[in-house]
């Protein structure tokens, strides 16, 4: 059954992406509009120089390709999750997806995780030949990795999304959920500013965000060498021991939730 | 069949409900409530409670179409929710092949086809092919055993002459809509199927199509409620009707049964012109003030007030209807005498008042 459900999920998308073919071109241009307005804003204020010497890196202009694209397909994991209930309420189908045979926090986690592999795909796809271009076949290579550390980020951060999901149709409300969650999440996974300059709070908070370690691994693949392969494991243990906490909850919040959806009567 | 039943009772226990549910009707409604809170206001919140059904049981059988009859808001919707699994009863249950819809949804969804709304419920971006496809993946079929599926049901339907597989949803006509909506409901090829208002709004080609299709599925030995308000629809489509108002089943048989109940009256139809309001205070003063059974209805481009009588009091309700429709500022435009229909049994059982308000 879940076989189907995945399969049907990839098909939506992919008919959804062959039907809407400016919607494609928006998905595979947008990396570029973000890295050249982070690009921007940065050399108003400072050089190159600078920003490669507080983040550590060898190539301040691949780590911000690749960054940007790690960071904003980890965090879009997040959006398509949350707005597999919300979408589908709108466009009027969220009642006959509920009518699949298997608990809707289930079709909710299917949903999401197959819209964002497709996403990232492209993502991944629009910023490859950036990449090719700037660093070469080695940099190509440590973008592959970057990209398994991705996919592993993902499952804690689907179950964030279906609790996300979940309770926007549980509060009956069309809240922006994504509109709160999105800036927190960049804010917190250090893509563009260093976590240390943030207050302890935001620290702690940041510890527990999933694509705060994705984007680590990509600050430690680019510049790869054994001390730093040994860091990687430890940003994957990481991230399986919150993939193991948040879905844990996520499951417990999914039940409860689907079981007040249906007593309030919001699936319509 | 029993020993077929038995023999499941090694593999399942809940299979074995399900085959006893078989052998007592297919769908069961017993003492379905449902309450809805509704609140209004931002600073100062005031909420009140309304209840869509209040104790609603009736049951169908396999191999015959069951029409759940009754106004707007009187919970048909609700009801077909319930039964659909996508709404949890307060109390009560409903049982489809047996299994409850409380405790067993997913069994049950297993058993269903559901239409819900003609106008949405598919994707806009998409071809009805690719709606189809990817909604009979989502119910558990796939490969060549989907693509036969797609085949039978877009030939029963007329799917293909239509040209509704390759156009985009949000090309299609209303009556592509409805009948892309119950090749949907037919796909997995369901023993029950649940459909909600299923030819509202739709041209007559395409609801007598829907219609067609209904009887022939119920002549295949499956189990097919409807709602509609449309008394036409029910009498020439349903074996069974049950009229529901303010939550509740307040009559139930057969068409041809239920018009028994007034046989000795005449239906007085009046034409009429005025506003909205002014209209159905005539009709709920000619009902509370002089216990007349009467109802406001839309018939063809025009309002009409059908009000019952015996022959013998005819000239009374018409003098009654004369003199109130003046005072409420209503114009009688057209009148006739016509043999009851199954509205007038409606406007009977429920006096002409049948709307809850519940949503």
């Amino acid at each position: 059954m879940i076989a189907g459900l995945v399969k049907a999920e990839l098909l939506l998308r992919y008919w959804w992406f062959k039907n809407n073919k400016s919607f494609l071109a928006v998905s595979l241009l947008w990396p570029y509009v973000m890295v050249v307005t982070v690009l921007a804003l940065g050399l108003a204020y400072g050089s190159l120089e600078v920003y490669k010497a507080r983040l550590g890196v060898v190539d301040p202009l691949v780590y911000l390709f690749s960054a940007s694209a790690v960071a904003f397909t980890t965090v879009n994991v997040i959006d398509y999750t949350v707005s597999v209930a919300t979408w589908h309420r709108w466009i009027g189908t969220l009642q006959y997806v509920s009518l699949a045979p298997v608990r809707l926090g289930v079709y909710v986690v299917v949903s999401g995780l197959a819209s964002s592999l497709l996403s990232a795909g492209i993502t991944w796809a629009s910023v490859a030949p950036a990449i090719a271009i700037l660093s070469g076949p080695e940099g190509l290579a440590r973008f592959a990795i970057l990209a398994l550390a991705v996919v592993a980020g993902m499952i804690p951060l689907v179950a964030i999304g279906c609790i996300a999901a979940m309770a926007t149709l549980a509060l009956k409300e069309e809240g922006n959920v994504i509109g709160f969650l999105m800036p927190l999440l960049l804010l917190l996974s250090g893509v563009f500013y260093p976590v240390e300059v943030l207050p302890w709070v935001l620290r702690l908070m940041s510890n527990l965000t999933p694509s705060y370690y994705v984007v680590e691994a990509s600050k430690i693949v680019n510049a790869l060498n054994v001390e730093a392969g040994f860091k990687v494991y430890l940003v994957i243990y990481a991230l399986a021991l919150l993939a193991v906490l948040y879905n844990l909850l996520g499951f417990y919040f999914a039940v409860w939730a689907e079981s007040r959806v249906k007593s309030r009567g919001v699936i319509e | 069949m029993l020993l077929g039943c038995w023999s499941r009772f090694y593999f399942s226990f809940g299979e074995l409900l399900g085959c006893w549910g078989s052998l007592l009707g297919v769908v069961e409604a017993r003492g379905l409530v449902k309450e809805y809170v509704d609140c209004r206001g931002l600073l100062r919140r005031v909420c009140r409670r309304v209840r869509a059904l209040d104790g609603l049981s009736f049951g169908v059988e396999g191999g015959e179409v069951y029409g759940l009859l009754g106004p707007n808001g009187s919970g048909k919707t609700t009801t077909v929710k319930i039964l659909s699994t996508l709404l949890l009863p307060d109390s009560g249950d409903a049982f489809v092949d047996g299994f409850s819809v409380v405790r067993d949804p997913i069994r049950v969804r297993e058993r269903i086809g559901v239409m819900l709304s003609v106008e949405r419920g598919f994707f806009w971006k998409l071809t009805g092919y690719e709606n189809l496809k990817y909604f009979g993946l989502l119910y558990g079929l796939s490969g060549g055993e989907l693509e036969e599926r797609i085949r039978e049901v877009s030939d029963l339907l007329g799917l293909r002459e239509l040209g509704v597989l390759e156009r985009m949803f949000e090309d299609m006509s209303m009556g592509m809509k409805a009948r892309l909506g119950l090749a949907r409901a037919l796909l997995k090829d369901p023993r029950v199927l649940l459909l909600d208002e299923p030819t509202l709004g739709l041209d007559p080609p395409s609801a007598r199509r829907i219609r067609e299709v209904l009887r022939e599925q119920a002549r295949r030995g499956k189990a097919v409620l409807i709602t509609t308000h449309n008394m036409f629809e029910a009498e020439i489509v349903c074996d069974r009707v049950g009229f529901i108002a303010r939550g509740r089943i307040v009559a139930e048989g057969s068409p041809r049964d239920l018009k028994l109940r007034v046989r000795d009256r005449v239906a007085l139809v009046f034409s009429l012109a005025g506003e909205s309001w002014s209209l159905e205070l005539l009709a709920d003063r000619l009902r509370r003030g002089y216990g007349v059974e009467a109802s406001i209805s839309q018939g063809g481009d025009q309002r009409v007030l059908r009000a019952l009588a015996y022959p013998e009091a005819e000239g009374r309700v018409v003098g009654l209807v004369l003199r109130e429709a003046e005072r409420f500022n209503v114009k009688i435009v057209g009148f006739r005498v016509e043999e009851p229909s199954l509205e007038d049994v409606f406007i009977a059982v429920t006096g002409g008042g049948g709307d809850s308000g519940a949503s």
